[in-house]
């Protein structure tokens, strides 16, 4: 066994340039698929991330009565939300609970206007958003708004510039305010960056003539450990809808298991190119060795043992190739890890639906790595089943007749 | 009695024409015999060569090696039979070009699985001295003359000391000087080693080096 291993290696060491394309072309196709795998993760990772500290948090607690389809109406509200606030904060896990009202609003700059959600944020509100870390200019002062930068920038506004909010308040009324912008907010959720202004809640409510809130959201010590956590916080919280940031963002949770798909079919095509490339490799390799395959058939070597040869052949490949790739693929993963890619240069404003913008970098996956490797040498022993057996079936006569 | 052939006959069926490559033919071997098959192109030698080497079937026939009857065995171990009783020298040589020629020679040793690695080195190199290529242990099959590559053919035959030698025509791709060389290698190993040679040619030259003639033709024993 180990000699036969030996002479597969030897024969692979000398091997044809064919081999050592189809070697290549197997590596690049792992190399990819790793590529693929920790960027999707790595955009993952940043999309969990902005959507967690820009729009859910770890859970969301609503009014029973909120309805998801009009997400903004006014009669959403959440009652009682002080006590409750207190009840949740107690939970030994939770780190912060900010509450937000929230509204739609027509923004006018009195040449244009645009249609945008505007939040009242509380004094506890960097405890569970990162908005505050993102302010490039000014802040929210009293009686001031802080806006998106897209949206400043689509607007033609700067910071210290007057804007009119018309939105309708509680009895159904229109009401238009006149507001200073005091702060520009560049976050990582094109969300924000395009179609949000944030005050201060006391000065929502009151121009909402409201004392509450549209929620109030909560963050844990652990994001992964929603389901763990759940049931505590509805305890904490009963009649109340809590909503955990994995259900809050399901579009794009769902995007996430399409492109988990989307790699296992990309994964499927490299092992049917490695497949088609070491079957091909090895028949003309068969075909080619026919003399010497009848003569090591005459000196004793059994079916199985020749078959073998070319069954280890294979799997060295496979192997090879494979651990190439991973190479590869980390040289490749590398650069997008440690330069990062900029989404909003290569893809401007566009919606990608994800929550992401800037420079996103890769992740490292492990996982990844270990099925690239499994796959590819996998595939390569079962592509070299086929010239395997056909080599079991040669007879060493007709073998060593081809060169007489 | 070494090998004793009974009544053998071998068709060949190509397309839709029948040819009798072999019929009825009898055969007896002495160990340490050194003898040739001769007989015009076409005759059968290849065939009968292979039969009795256990790499072509017969349809009908008797073959005993040592008493031991061949034509009933499985493939499997007609293959481990050859590895201990038949060597294998050919026309075209038939190296395996990846491997040095020590690495070649070693081959059949490796394929026993009873020698240690030291055991198998001072085999090789044994044989390698008496077919008088010492010292060209790590060239590779290319890089050796033609009469060069079938002295290592015949070590690669000899250094498991088989029962029996079976040679097709290996002297027909040489020069009739290196030829006759090889011929008296040959000889010179039956003498040694005891081992009983078979071989096939069509040259006068080779055929007088011969123990035994035996005239083949048109599948049939004449003398
Ligand atoms: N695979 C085959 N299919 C059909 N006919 C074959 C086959 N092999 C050999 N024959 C025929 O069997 C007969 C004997 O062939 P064989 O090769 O044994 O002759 P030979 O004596 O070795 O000839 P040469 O001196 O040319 O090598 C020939 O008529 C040949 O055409
Ligand atoms: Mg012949």
């Amino acid at each position: 066994m180990t000699y036969l291993f030996k002479l597969a290696f030897k024969n692979i060491l000398r091997s044809k340039i064919r081999t050592i394309l189809t070697f290549l072309i197997l590596s690049f196709g792992v190399a990819l698929y790793i590529l693929l795998a920790c960027l999707m993760a790595g955009f993952d990772k940043v999309s969990i991330k902005n959507v967690i500290d820009f729009e859910t948090g770890h859970y969301k607690l609503r009014s029973p009565d909120f309805d998801e389809d009009h997400p903004y109406d006014l009669k959403n509200y959440l009652e009682n939300s002080q006590a409750l606030k207190t009840r949740v904060l107690k939970l030994g896990f939770v780190q912060g609970a900010a509450e937000r009202v929230q509204f739609l609003a027509e923004l006018d700059n009195s040449i244009d206007s645009a249609p945008v959600v505007a939040v009242g944020i509380g004094p506890q509100d960097n405890q569970v958003f990162s908005l505050e870390q993102y302010i490039i200019e000014g802040r929210l002062e009293p009686g001031g708004l802080l806006m998106g930068k897209s949206l400043a920038q689509d607007m033609g506004l700067q910071k210290d510039d007057l804007i009119y909010l018309t939105f309708r308040a509680q009895q159904g009324m229109y009401t238009s305010i006149e507001m200073l912008i005091t702060g520009i907010v560049n976050s990582a959720n094109p969300q924000v960056n395009n179609s949000m202004v944030f005050m201060n809640l006391d000065e929502a409510q009151k121009q909402l003539n409201t004392k509450q809130v549209t929620d109030i959201t909560v963050k844990t010590d652990a994001f992964f450990k929603v389901k763990e956590y759940e049931p505590q916080i509805k305890a904490a919280a009963p009649n109340i809808q809590v909503y955990s940031w994995k259900k809050l963002s399901e579009d794009f949770t769902a995007m996430m298991t399409m492109k988990r798909k989307f790699q296992g079919i990309f994964l499927l095509m490299i092992m049917v190119i490695a497949v088609v490339g070491i079957v091909n490799t090895m028949l003309m390799s068969v075909y080619e060795k026919k003399a010497e395959i009848g003569t090591m058939k005459a000196l004793g070597f059994t079916d199985q043992e020749v078959s073998n040869l070319f069954l280890f052949e294979g799997f060295l490949i496979g192997l090879a190739g494979g651990l190439m790739g991973l190479i590869l693929g980390t040289l490749f993963n590398s650069w997008f890890y440690f330069v990062g890619m900029d989404i909003t240069a290569m893809m401007g404003d566009q919606d990608i639906g994800m929550p992401i913008m800037g420079v996103v970098r890769s992740a490292w996956i492990a996982d990844a790595y270990i099925k690239a490797l499994l796959f590819a040498t996998l595939a390569s022993i079962v592509a070299s089943y086929y010239p395997a057996k056909k080599v079991t079936k040669m007879e060493a006569m007709e073998c060593l007749r081809t060169v007489q | 009695m070494l090998l004793q052939v009974k009544n053998l006959n071998k068709t060949y069926r190509s397309g839709k024409v029948d040819v009798k490559a072999l019929s009825n033919i009898n055969l007896n071997l002495e160990p340490a015999e050194f003898t040739a098959i001769a007989g015009p192109s076409g005759s059968g030698k290849t065939t009968l060569l292979n039969c009795i080497g256990t790499i072509d079937r017969a349809e009908s026939g008797e073959i005993f090696l040592d008493n031991v009857e061949l034509m009933g065995k499985s493939r499997n171990e007609l293959a481990q039979l050859r590895k201990e009783y038949f060597g294998f020298i050919f026309q075209t040589y038939n190296l395996i070009p990846v491997l040095t020629v020590f690495e070649n020679v070693e081959m059949p040793l490796k394929l026993l699985r009873k020698y240690s690695g030291s055991e198998i080195k001072d085999k090789v190199l044994g044989m390698l001295n008496q077919v008088g290529l010492a010292g060209l242990e790590n060239r590779r099959p290319l890089e050796l003359s033609g009469g060069q590559q079938q002295r290592v053919s015949i070590a690669r035959a000899l250094v498991k000391h088989p029962k029996m030698v079976l040679a097709d025509e290996p002297t027909a791709n040489l020069d009739s000087k290196t030829g006759e060389e090889i011929v008296d290698l040959m000889k010179s190993l039956n003498e040694q080693e005891g081992a009983s040679f078979l071989f096939s040619t069509h040259d006068q030259l080779i055929m007088k080096h011969a123990k035994r003639l035996i005239k083949i033709r048109d599948g049939m024993i004449e003398s």
